[in-house]
């Protein structure tokens, strides 16, 4: 399906957002379905509402400088990187950090977990999965 | 008759005797009352005519339909987000059925503290009767209580709290499930959620309101103190949102100029207007109007009833997905004849997994391992009656601005409901507890409890919703502390009427439906009555 906000770029950021969001370990898994059913989702809301993720996408891929002193944007950091990162915003001193931390997050659960696919969850009945 | 906004290709007038702006639990039922009346009677209705077969079990799709902002709505620093229906039936479309009656000492309070007058309880409840009547309310049964609801009655009862199972305006729901949350694809009239879009609307509609969807009221109308009417637009029809072009890409000849989009808008002429869009939005409509407001009291008083998730994971399969989501609820900690003001319910919780995913902790390998536990996840809000008070404001471009902070004593009110929660979910067998915190702490047993109290309750560090926002155009008798009489009508525009949970002149405490719907329903039978004579 052609986007209908993001761009491609971005679409990018999001699937590697997802896959850390997410903790996805199925190596088959195919995140594009998730990054559409999130791009259609934002494509929804009002401008103001679809500008301002826009921005905090944006501000989520370019500052690991800022806080991790690593020189790579967001999707370039290796997956223990990334994780550190992410958890630099989700217990950051300033609410804001965390405001957007929770915003993305939840951006990504909202597409990863509408996805049938992903339901296993939902219909697994093997307790050795279950912590 | 209902008209669609999206389809409409023209500039329109109409020209009635009353105008309701918004048809959820207040502006349907004063829709149905004055229609009957024999009054002619429009509604405008931002969102869509929903055709509830047509409801999905994707949460991004539904969020979009049936709420304000897709469920994003949030105060100006994000740290409540607050989710308000939008669409035929507003809240009543999405919210889970509890029917629940006012309390005596909070009426009895607002006749004493604010001057309502004729608002005791016997007062209200012949219309208390009526709606429970049209919308068809009935205790749920025994055979109706889902495991969720089984497992959290089973954790109050060895706390030894004082819980029961509520009433609901619901039919029959063989299939009912957590995506209730997310509208009721079975809801017609005698079956399933008995929302405003199933039962008083087309009975509004029967009575000859003729109801506009797709259109959003951008004013109301007065003059020399009275008002005369409103103004509409017309929603896009691809996108449901007001028309907006943008500028850089769509100049007629490439050549940078500006050009805008028609917008074909509705001008209404009225003798009065009943707003019934919502204790964010009827304010914001107001302010938006420039209507005058003399007390400086429009858009304050503002309650949210801040509700905070806690969940418990069990060994065994509660499958809380399934049956109706919310039956039973524990008041033991409202007890508001003593304490009028503050207090707390209890009440089971769940949702499609998108939505329980946003309430675990954490991101990562350490959420999916608590997303593997969905089967076995039971979990109850904390529901607070707040003392806390916000303000809705406009920005430049006249959308709200809501501005709320949980003052100290709610905070501790919060905390000492989440090991209250916590300690119930133990009782009921919980093996750990999860709190909506940016972070996980683990709490595997009571004594581990305390690292609630030195989490505390700081702003976007931990999940707070609501669902309850009222109180922004208050009832009272003093024009310096209110903004409408005891019967609905603006102290200074006469023939404006408010009509929804913006009349509360405190936070009411409990699930606000009924108590709207009967406050819509005594405020329309008065203005019948007055018109008539």
């Amino acid at each position: 399906m052609p986007l209908q906000f993001f761009r491609p770029t971005e679409v990018e950021i999001l699937i590697v957002l997802t896959e850390r969001m997410v903790g996805t370990d199925f190596p088959d898994v195919d995140l594009s379905p998730t990054a559409t059913t999130i791009d259609a989702f934002v494509a929804g809301l009002p401008l103001n509402l679809r500008v301002q993720l826009r921005r905090a996408l944006h501000l989520f891929q370019w500052c690991p400088i800022l806080f991790t002193g690593k020189l790579r944007p967001f999707t370039r950091l290796s997956p223990h990187d990334a994780d550190i990162y992410i958890r630099s915003w989700a217990e950051s001193r300033f609410g804001l950090r965390r405001r957007l931390f929770r915003g993305l997050r939840d951006l990504t659960f909202l597409g990863y977990y509408d996805e049938s696919a992903t339901k296993i969850y939902q219909t697994s009945t093997d307790k050795s999965e279950r912590r | 008759m209902i008209i669609q906004g999206r389809t409409v290709t023209q500039d329109l007038r109409e020209t009635v005797d009353v105008c309701v702006i918004g048809s959820g639990a207040g502006g349907a039922v004063a829709a149905k009352e004055l229609a009957q009346a024999g009054l002619s009677v429009i509604v405008l209705e931002a969102g869509e005519n929903h055709d509830s077969a047509t409801f999905s079990r994707h949460t991004p799709e539904m969020l979009l339909r049936l709420f304000w902002d897709g469920g994003m709505r949030a105060t100006h620093n994000g740290s409540v987000l607050i989710s308000q229906g939008r669409g035929v039936g507003g809240s009543t479309v999405h919210n889970l059925c509890y029917a629940v009656r006012p309390p005596d000492p909070i009426l009895e309070r607002w006749g004493t503290e604010f001057g309502i007058q004729d608002l005791s309880p016997s007062d209200l409840s012949p219309s208390l009767d009526q709606v429970e009547t049209t919308l068809g309310v009935k205790q749920i049964q025994e055979g109706q209580v889902n495991r969720l609801n089984r497992t959290i009655r089973r954790g109050c009862q060895a706390m030894g709290w004082r819980g029961t199972i509520q009433r609901h305006n619901r039919g029959p729901c063989p299939d009912c499930s957590a995506d209730c949350l997310l509208g009721c694809p079975a809801s017609q009239p005698g079956i399933g959620k008995q929302s405003m879009a199933v039962s008083y609307i087309p009975q509004a509609l029967e009575a000859g309101a003729r109801l506009y969807t797709d259109c959003l009221t951008e004013g109301i109308v007065a003059e020399n103190g009275r008002v005369v009417g409103a103004t509409a637009q017309f929603l896009s029809s691809d996108t449901g949102l007001p028309r907006q072009v943008d500028t850089k890409t769509d100049s007629p000849n490439n050549s940078g100029g500006k050009r805008r989009n028609k917008a074909y808008r509705l001008t209404v002429r009225s003798k009065a207007v009943v707003l019934a869009a919502g204790a964010i939005n009827s304010p914001q409509l107001w302010l938006n109007s420039h209507l005058p407001d003399p007390g400086k009291q429009v858009g304050r008083n503002l309650h949210l009833h801040p509700a905070i998730f806690v969940g418990g994971i069990f060994d065994e399969e509660v499958d809380a997905y399934q049956g109706i989501p919310q039956s039973f609820y524990i008041d033991h900690f409202l007890d508001l004849a003593r304490n009028p003001d503050s207090g707390y319910l209890l009440m089971p919780a769940f949702g499609p997994m998108a939505m329980v995913a946003a309430s675990m902790p954490s991101f990562g390998r350490e959420h999916r391992d608590l997303m593997k536990a969905y089967r076995g996840i039971a979990a109850l809000l904390v529901l607070l009656h707040d003392r806390s008070s916000g303000r809705v404001l406009v920005n430049r471009r006249g959308a709200p601005v809501i501005h709320y902070r949980l003052n100290r004593v709610d905070r501790v009110s919060l905390i000492e409901g989440l090991i209250h929660g916590a300690r119930l979910l133990f009782a009921a067998g919980a093996k750990e507890i999860t709190l909506p915190y940016t972070r996980r702490i683990v709490i595997k047993r009571e004594s581990d409890l305390e690292v609630i109290r030195q989490s505390g309750i700081v702003e976007n560090d931990i999940l707070i919703a609501s669902s309850h926002p009222q109180g922004t155009l208050r009832m009272g008798s003093d024009q310096r502390g209110s903004v409408v009489d005891s019967y609905g009508e603006a102290h200074v525009i006469k023939g404006l009427f408010v009509a929804d949970a913006s009349l509360f002149p405190s936070s009411i405490g409990i699930p606000p439906m009924l108590t709207i719907a009967a406050m819509a329903d005594r405020i329309a039978r008065r203005m019948a009555a007055n018109w008539l004579s």
